[in-house]
């Protein structure tokens, strides 16, 4: 996933979950809601369907925060993976060692001697 | 005038206004014709046609005409009269006149409408014929009989179609209208109501209903909307009670998975480096998403195809740290305990005893620190120390599978397997055996019991020359690689690529090194023979010995950009004191009588090949010849000595 669409995610879910907040701070305050039914004069019928229709939504917009949240996770663990996959062997260490023929020639008849003749070399 | 006496005869005996007369006469047989269904529809028709003149009286029904009492009646008849008159001066002769005027103005009507003289005689026969209600639908009939003269039967039956259309019409308002009657009368009367109406009606529309009663609104009491508000909130409460304690529980549950995967990534962040092969891979057992380490030496230049050297990281959550579960290939290996693959190299060096044919232990290559068991072992490097093992046992389990190919083709050179797991190398003095061990707990008792011997560090540094050896397999592998990706590309000339391919196939692990050890054996010999038939004969003498010069062509000959490859280069050509071919030369410095040049090498490492030069003092060269038989050369040697020496 590119950085772009991690961020347009990012966007989305974000905005997703203001929203479902909101929604559920609305449908939760008790003293507005009853002082509209007692301006408008409205029937106890309305005020069961609000009160079911309140619920619903209730349930809806958590169960979004919750899933908004759970995106969140996830692209985070996306991001950790990217990181991790997409990390660069670093070029300047493995450079660093130079291999000195000379030494490794000395080094090398040194087995020879120790190996072969089963001497060390004095 | 015959119409006259006839009306007179039917008129007066009802005393009865002759004006409203002509009406009744008609009414009469509409109303004997007609059942009560079609009673309106005959109410109208007359009067459309033939009480155009007449006062509005002329609709009242005939019956109430005649039961009404004579003080009704009077009035009635004076009321029709008009103003000023007086039911005094209503006389008959007065009546006779009136109806011949009537009688006069319907014939003319009857003649300016019709101008037909049969049509008015008809008409006429049927007014005068009023009393009989049969003949009286006469007229139309034959009306339409004599129009048929002049109209055609089309118009006729055109005529006819739409006489029946408003009969219909008409008969579907009336009814309409007596179930609206009806169904108005149910609310009071529901019985004498329900006789009238339709049965489709009063199976839809449940009686009473157009009674326009007026519908109390009952305005909900002050108690009633409280208790309903309070219901409200009490849901309302209930469900934000739901969500509140949804999303704790997902909470708690989510912070305990990211607490998991925080730890899962830090500690991948802290073990793996930036050098290891990381891939996204598919857990088998599970089928989740996990992240696949490659520990095998694939991408270093192997070949080694066994064993991919695959692990998945996994977090286990019985210790609570990460773990790297390598991934079986084939099924079989899957029931074999994750213990039987953690085999290592062990290098015995036995020595020959001079008197019997025995051998004795006398050096083992100790273990790789990695194998011993960690002792007070450090958490952070865990992960580490499962990836070096893990590295560490695929490597040696590919330097035996190669060292095995290799010893195939080594057996006459003392090299023998002698089972999947043990290569000997035999020398006359001695014997090395290189076995693929099964790390086990003995072992690494034994281990730290044993005492040090005398070969112990010959034993190890051939098993470290051995895995350095393999490593520059992988280097040559590594570089055959990316030449060919190259030349692939450009335009490759296929010999080369073929070579190399061929060159690359060879494993080198056991070779080089036996070569090394046989050409000293080799050398060693032929300086025998150089002493024992040359030097110990002559007397002026000087021996030089001198591995051969090395060339640096590969490195200045080549010209290459690559950085890679002149990097990989540079380590394999680190190696090429062990992996060139053996060659000494031995010069004989016989002073005033020349030198003799003695060259052995190794072709193959392991074959022995001696020229042999004689230069003389005048530097002629008289010999060069090649051999392969020690025994030949020692004679050949001798013969030299003493034809050109002595």
């Amino acid at each position: 996933m590119s950085t772009r669409s991690l961020l347009e995610q990012l966007d989305r879910t974000t905005e997703l979950l203001a929203q479902s907040l909101a929604q559920i701070v609305k449908f939760s305050s008790l003293s507005k809601d009853s002082d509209k039914i007692e301006e408008s004069g409205q029937v106890a019928e309305s005020v069961a369907t609000m009160a079911t229709d309140g619920i619903v939504l209730v349930n809806t917009h958590t169960s979004q925060l919750i899933k908004g949240i759970q995106d969140l996770l996830v692209m985070t663990r996306t991001i950790r993976e990217k990181w991790l996959l997409s990390q660069v062997p670093d070029k300047k260490s493995s450079q660093d060692r130079q291999i000195d023929v000379e030494k490794c020639s000395k080094l090398l008849e040194e087995w020879v001697s120790v190996v072969v003749t089963g001497t060390s070399p004095q | 005038m015959d119409v006259k006496p006839v009306s007179e005869a039917e008129g007066v005996p009802l005393l009865l206004d002759p004006n409203l007369f002509g009406l009744f006469s008609k009414r009469t047989p509409a109303d004997l014709d007609t059942t009560s269904d079609n009673k309106e529809q005959n109410e109208q028709q007359p009067a459309t046609d033939h009480l155009k003149p007449h006062s509005s009286l002329v609709n009242n029904p005939f019956e109430t005409y005649e039961k009404t009492p004579l003080d009704q009646l009077i009035p009635l008849i004076v009321r029709s009269r008009g103003q000023g008159f007086k039911f005094a001066d209503l006389s008959e002769q007065l009546l006779l006149n009136e109806i011949e005027q009537e009688q006069e103005r319907n014939g003319i009507e009857t003649h300016v409408s019709d101008n037909d003289n049969d049509i008015n005689k008809e008409s006429e026969e049927s007014l005068d014929q009023n009393g009989l209600p049969l003949k009286r639908s006469t007229p139309e009939a034959t009306f339409e009989a004599n129009d048929e003269h002049t109209m055609s039967l089309e118009k006729f039956q055109q005529c006819k179609r739409n006489t029946i259309q408003s009969l219909d019409l008409a008969l579907n308002e009336s009814s309409l209208a007596l179930e609206f009657v009806s169904l108005m009368l149910s609310s009071v009367r529901p019985s004498a109501a329900s006789a009238s109406m339709s049965p489709y009606l009063k199976k839809n529309v449940p009686a009473g209903t157009l009674s326009g009663e007026k519908v109390l609104l009952n305005r909900p009491s002050r108690e009633e909307t409280l208790q309903k508000q309070v219901i409200n909130k009490g849901w309302k409460l209930r469900s934000l009670e739901e969500a509140r304690s949804l999303l704790k529980e997902v909470y708690l549950e989510s912070t305990k998975t990211l607490e998991k995967e925080r730890k899962h990534w830090s500690e991948i962040s802290h073990f793996i480096s930036n050098k290891d092969v990381v891939f996204k891979t598919r857990d088998k057992d599970t089928g989740e998403r996990s992240l696949g380490f490659k520990y095998g030496y694939r991408d270093s230049g192997s070949s080694y195809k066994l064993d991919r050297g695959i692990a998945v990281l996994k977090h286990n959550a019985l210790l609570r740290k990460l773990e790297l579960v390598p991934i079986e290939e084939n099924a079989k290996a899957v029931h074999i305990n994750q213990k039987n693959r953690e085999k290592f190299l062990r290098v015995r060096i036995f020595t020959k005893l001079q008197e019997e044919d025995d051998y004795i232990l006398t050096g083992e290559s100790d273990l790789d620190s990695l194998l011993l068991p960690e002792k007070d072992e450090d958490e952070e490097d865990d992960m580490r120390i499962q990836i070096k093992r893990l590295k560490f046992f695929i490597f040696e389990q590919e330097l035996m599978n190669r060292i095995l190919k290799e010893s195939e083709q080594l057996f006459s050179y003392g090299v023998s397997i002698e089972n999947e797991n043990k290569v000997v190398i035999e020398f006359p003095t001695e014997k090395m055996e290189v076995e693929y061990v099964q790390l086990n707990d003995d072992i690494l008792l034994n281990h730290q019991q044993d005492a040090p011997k005398t070969n112990d560090k010959r034993a190890r540094l051939f098993l470290v020359m051995m895995r350095l050896l393999l490593v520059v397999m992988y280097k040559k592998q590594l570089k055959g690689n990316i030449l060919s990706v190259q030349q692939s590309g450009a335009a490759a000339t296929k010999n080369t690529r073929s070579s190399n391919a061929s060159k690359l196939s060879e494993p080198l692990i056991i070779r080089p090194i036996l070569g090394k050890i046989r050409h000293n054996s080799y050398l060693c010999l032929l300086k025998k023979i150089i002493k024992d038939s040359v030097l110990d004969s002559v007397l002026e003498k000087d021996l030089r010995i001198s591995p051969k010069a090395k060339t640096a062509e590969d490195l200045s000959a080549s010209k290459i950009f690559d950085d890679h490859i002149s990097k990989l280069n540079m380590e394999i050509y680190a190696f090429d004191e062990i992996l060139s071919v053996p060659e000494t030369e031995i010069v004989v410095d016989l002073a005033k009588n020349g030198r003799l040049l003695l060259t052995l090498q190794s072709p193959n490492y392991c074959n022995a090949i001696t020229t042999v030069k004689y230069v003389d003092s005048s530097e002629n060269i008289h010999f060069n010849t090649r051999f392969s038989d020690f025994k030949e050369l020692e004679e050949f040697l001798h013969f030299i000595v003493t034809e050109y020496v002595n």
